[in-house]
C-alpha cells in the first residue's frame, strides 16, 4: 500500500513537472513557426500584417480569393478545412491580439457546412489559446465535459500537432516573407478535369439528401451563432462584416434551396455578397477545376476579380441581398 | 453487490431502457439454468435448452438481423420480379448484445452437457452477464472460468497484480487513443474518398485499417482486462500478436480469441468438427467462418469476409501435410514468408470488412490489383503523428513476441523505472492522443 501511495505521489509529481516543461518549450515552438495551419500562417500574420481587408474562411477561400485583387494591403488567412466555428475562435484570438482588419472582414461561408458532424470541433485547432482568449475557452469548454480537465495538461493544448510543430519550426525562416499575403497557389495535375467531373456527379447524388438533412438546430449551433459572434465583434470595431459563397462547378437545386434557407436563419445584416451574373460564366468550364469545389488559379484569378467588383458595389450600396 | 450496480449503472449510461434487454437475458438464462439442471428426462433438457437458444438467438436476432434479412428478401423478390414490403423496425442495435447473447447462450449449454453447475445467486449470475469491463466488447467470458472468481473474490489485491492491471490499461489506452484514432483519420480519409485513390494509396489505407483494428480492438481489450485485474479478476486473453501467425489457422487461433474458440467450441464441434471425413470438416470450417462472419454485423460484407477466411481455412486443412506446408514451417525464410503471406490475405479482406458495400469492397480491389498511379497522401501531419506512434507500437510488440511478458516485468520493476514509463505513456497520450472522443470499433457489433 505504501509503495503504491509512492507511485502514485512520484507520477502525479512527474507528470505535473515534465508537463509544464515540455509545454512551455513547445509553447515556445509553436510561437516561433511562421508557416503552416499548426499556428504558423497565424503567428506570420499576427508578426507582419495589418491588412484593410482580412479574408477568412476554408480551403474555397484560401485558394480563390487572390488578396492582391481586393486592395494593396488584403490579406488572406483562411484556413483549409476549417468551418465557420474556426473562424469564430479565430476572430476572437485576433480581437484579443488587436490584430482584426482595418476596414472589412470577408468572410467565407459554406451553408452546407452545418451538415459536418466536426464542425464544432473545429475550435480545437486553436486549443493554444485556450485558458488566454475567453471565447476560444467556452466553446472548447462547451465541446465535451473531459476538455477542462485536460487542459490541466499543458502539452495537451498541442495535442496532435508535434510533427507539423517542428516542421512549421524548421521551415519557417524560408516563409517568413509572404508576398502573396496568405494566398496559396497550387499547382495544376493532369487529373483535374477528370476529378472536377467525377466530384461534380458524387456532389449531385449527395445532393439529393439536402431536404431530408435539414435540422435547424444544427444550422443554429454551427453557423447562425458563430456568425453572430463574428458580427458582435465586428460591430464593436467598427468593421464592416461581409459574408459570400464561392461558386461550384455543378451544384444542385436542393444545394442551393438548402443555402437559401441557412442564409435566411442567418439574416441581414451582415451582407451577403452576391457572386454571379456574367463575370462568373467562364467558371463553366471545366479547365478552371480542380475538383467540383476548388478551383485552379486560373479560376481563382477570375473569381478574385469578380469578388472585387461585387465588394466595390456593395460599398456603393448596390448590392442586391438575397 | 457495488460491482452490480456499477455494471448496470455503465451500461445505462449509455441507453436507459435498453438495460431491460440485459436484465431479459440474465433472467431466461437463470431459469432455463436451474431448469436444466433439475430436470431428469432428456427431452425436458433439450426443450429447456432450445428455449435458450432461441430467447437468444431471437433476441439478438430481432435487433441486429432483422432489417438485414428484410432488406434481402426485398432485394431477392425485386430480382425475380416480386414486389415485397416488410415493415422494417428503427430499433437501436444494443450495445454488447452480441457479445453478452454469446456469454449466455455458452452458459445454458454447458449446463445442458453437465460441464457446469448451474449458478443460484441473482445477483452474482447478473454480474456475470453485465459485468462491465467486457460488457461492451468482450472478451466472452466462459460462466466456468468468471463465475468461481465472483463467488470467491480475493480478500486482497497484490501490489504485483494491481501494478499488471495499470500496465495494460496505460498500453490499451495508447493502442487506442494514440494508435488506433490516429490511424483511423487517414484511414477515413483514404476509404471515404474510394473512388478518388489510386491503388498504391488503397492498398496503404488497407495497411494502415490492420493496424488501426488491431489496436483499436486488442486495446480495448487490454483495457478490459488490466481494469478486470485492477478490481482482482482474471479474464482471458483475447490476442497474441496475430499479425505474427504464419497461417491462417494460426491467425484465428490468435485474433479475438474469446470468439475463435467459442465458435469451436459451440458451432464448430456440434456440427461434427473434423471427426467426419475431409469434405465435411471444410463444410464446417466454411459455416462456422460464414456464421462468424455474420455474428459481426449483418451485411453481406461479413459474410464474405467470414467466407474468405473459411475457404482459407479449409484450403490449409486440405494442405496440412503438404510440402509446401511443411517448407513453411521449417525454415527461417518459409517463416517469413508465412507471415508475410497471412497480414497480405488479412488485409485483403479487412477490404470487405472495412467497406461499406459489396461495391465499394469490389472498386477498391479492382483498383489495388491495377497497381496504377502513386502513392497520393493527402495529410502529411497525421502521417507524421502514424511514422513516430506505430514504430514504437510495433517495437513493442516485437519484444511481446520474443515472449518477454511485459506486464509482469513492469509490475516487478523499480519503482522509479514504472514511474518513468507511466508518465512516458501519459505525455505521449497528451500529445498523440486523439481527442475527437471516437468509439471503439467492435462497440457496433
Amino acid at each position: 500500500m505504501k509503495q503504491l501511495v509512492l507511485y502514485v505521489l512520484l507520477v502525479v509529481g512527474s507528470l505535473v513537472l515534465i508537463d509544464r516543461l515540455l509545454g512551455a518549450q513547445l509553447e515556445r515552438v509553436y510561437d516561433a513557426g511562421m508557416d503552416g495551419q499548426n499556428g504558423g500562417d497565424l503567428n506570420r500574420y499576427l508578426k507582419h500584417a495589418r491588412p484593410d481587408i482580412l479574408i477568412l474562411g476554408s480551403s474555397r477561400a484560401h485558394h480563390h480569393v487572390i488578396p492582391d485583387s481586393l486592395s494593396r494591403t488584403a490579406y488572406n488567412l483562411s484556413h483549409n478545412g476549417m468551418s465557420v466555428s474556426f473562424q469564430a475562435g479565430l476572430v476572437a484570438v485576433l480581437n484579443e491580439r488587436h490584430a482584426l482588419p482595418a476596414r472589412t472582414l470577408l468572410l467565407h461561408l459554406d451553408p452546407d457546412d452545418a451538415l459536418l458532424d466536426q464542425a464544432n470541433g473545429d475550435i480545437r485547432f486553436l486549443r493554444r489559446y485556450y485558458g488566454s482568449v475567453p471565447y476560444v475557452t467556452d466553446q472548447m469548454n462547451e465541446l465535451h465535459p473531459f476538455e477542462r480537465v485536460a487542459f490541466w495538461s499543458d502539452t495537451y493544448r498541442f495535442n496532435g500537432m508535434l510533427p507539423g510543430l517542428l516542421r512549421t519550426w524548421l521551415l519557417s525562416p524560408a516563409a517568413v516573407n509572404d508576398g502573396a499575403r496568405g494566398y496559396v497557389q497550387r499547382a495544376d495535375q493532369v487529373e483535374d478535369a477528370e476529378r472536377t467531373l467525377f466530384t461534380a456527379r458524387k456532389d449531385s447524388l449527395n445532393a439529393l439528401s439536402f431536404r431530408s438533412r435539414w435540422n435547424e438546430a444544427h444550422v443554429h449551433e454551427r453557423i447562425v451563432r458563430p456568425v453572430q459572434y463574428i458580427d458582435s465583434v465586428c460591430r464593436t470595431k467598427g468593421i464592416e462584416l461581409v459574408l459570400f459563397t464561392a461558386p461550384y462547378y455543378r451544384t444542385t437545386a436542393e444545394r442551393e434551396a438548402y443555402s437559401d434557407r441557412v442564409r435566411a436563419l442567418v439574416g441581414t445584416p451582415p451582407r451577403w455578397l452576391t457572386l454571379d451574373g456574367p463575370s462568373l460564366n467562364a467558371l463553366h468550364d471545366v479547365t478552371y477545376w480542380r475538383d467540383n469545389i476548388h478551383m485552379r488559379h486560373r479560376g481563382a484569378t477570375v473569381f478574385s476579380g469578380a469578388l472585387a467588383r461585387a465588394l466595390e458595389l456593395y460599398r456603393q450600396d448596390t448590392v442586391t441581398v438575397p | 453487490m457495488l460491482l452490480l450496480i456499477g455494471s448496470y449503472f455503465f451500461y445505462m449510461y449509455w441507453n436507459v431502457a435498453y438495460a431491460g434487454i440485459l436484465v431479459i437475458s440474465t433472467a431466461i438464462d437463470l431459469v432455463l439454468g436451474r431448469t436444466l439442471l433439475s430436470a431428469e428426462a432428456e427431452p425436458r433438457r433439450r426443450l429447456g435448452l432450445w428455449i435458450s437458444v432461441a430467447s437468444n438467438l431471437g433476441i439478438l436476432f430481432f435487433f441486429k438481423y432483422h432489417n438485414f434479412f428484410q432488406d434481402s428478401l426485398v432485394a431477392a423478390g425485386t430480382l425475380i420480379g416480386v414486389t415485397v414490403t416488410p415493415a422494417r423496425h428503427e430499433w437501436l442495435l444494443p450495445v454488447g448484445i452480441s457479445f453478452y447473447t454469446f456469454q449466455t447462450l455458452s452458459y445454458s449449454v454447458d449446463i445442458y452437457r453437465r460441464q457446469l453447475e448451474p449458478e443460484r445467486h441473482l445477483g452474482r449470475f447478473a454480474l456475470y452477464v453485465s459485468f462491465f469491463p467486457q460488457l461492451v466488447a468482450g472478451p466472452i467470458e466462459r460462466a466456468s472460468s468468471l463465475i468461481p472468481q465472483l463467488r470467491s473474490p480475493r480478500p486482497w489485491i497484490t501490489q504485483t497484480e494491481l501494478m499488471r492491471g495499470v500496465s495494460q490499461v496505460l498500453l490499451g489506452f495508447f493502442k487506442k487513443v494514440v494508435v488506433a484514432d490516429t490511424l483511423a483519420i487517414q484511414v477515413n480519409s483514404i476509404y471515404n474518398n474510394y473512388e478518388l485513390q489510386s491503388g498504391p494509396t488503397l492498398m496503404f489505407g488497407t495497411v494502415l485499417f490492420a493496424f488501426q483494428i488491431y489496436c483499436d480492438f486488442s486495446g480495448y481489450t487490454d483495457i478490459a482486462i488490466g481494469i478486470a485485474r485492477m478490481l482482482g479478476y482474471e479474464l482471458k486473453e483475447n490476442f497474441k500478436l496475430p499479425y505474427f501467425s504464419k497461417r491462417i489457422t494460426e491467425f484465428w487461433q490468435r485474433w479475438h480469441i474469446s470468439l475463435s474458440t467459442w465458435l469451436r467450441d459451440y458451432l464448430y464441434i456440434p456440427l461434427g468438427g473434423n471427426r467426419r471425413g475431409a469434405w465435411n470438416t471444410y463444410r464446417n470450417l466454411m459455416l462456422t467462418m460464414l456464421l462468424g462472419g455474420l455474428w459481426h454485423g449483418a451485411s453481406w460484407n461479413f459474410v464474405i469476409w467470414g467466407g474468405l477466411n473459411g475457404g482459407a481455412l479449409a484450403l490449409e486443412r486440405g494442405l496440412r501435410n503438404s510440402r509446401i506446408m511443411a517448407a513453411a514451417s521449417g525454415t527461417w525464410l518459409g517463416r517469413s514468408l508465412g507471415v508475410m503471406y497471412v497480414f497480405i490475405f488479412i488485409c485483403i479482406t479487412w477490404v470487405f470488412f472495412r467497406s461499406q458495400s459489396f461495391e465499394q469492397a469490389w472498386t477498391i480491389l479492382t483498383r489495388m490489383f491495377s497497381f496504377s498511379g502513386s502513392l497520393n497522401i493527402q495529410d502529411r501531419s497525421v502521417l507524421a503523428n502514424i511514422l513516430i506512434v506505430l514504430p514504437l507500437l510495433l517495437a513493442f510488440e516485437f519484444l511481446l513476441q520474443r515472449r518477454m511478458d511485459v506486464h509482469v516485468r513492469f509490475a516487478r520493476a523499480h519503482l522509479f523505472v514504472q514511474v518513468l514509463i507511466t508518465v512516458f505513456v501519459l505525455v505521449t497520450i497528451a500529445i498523440f492522443g486523439v481527442s475527437e472522443g471516437s468509439q471503439f470499433i467492435y462497440f457496433q457489433f
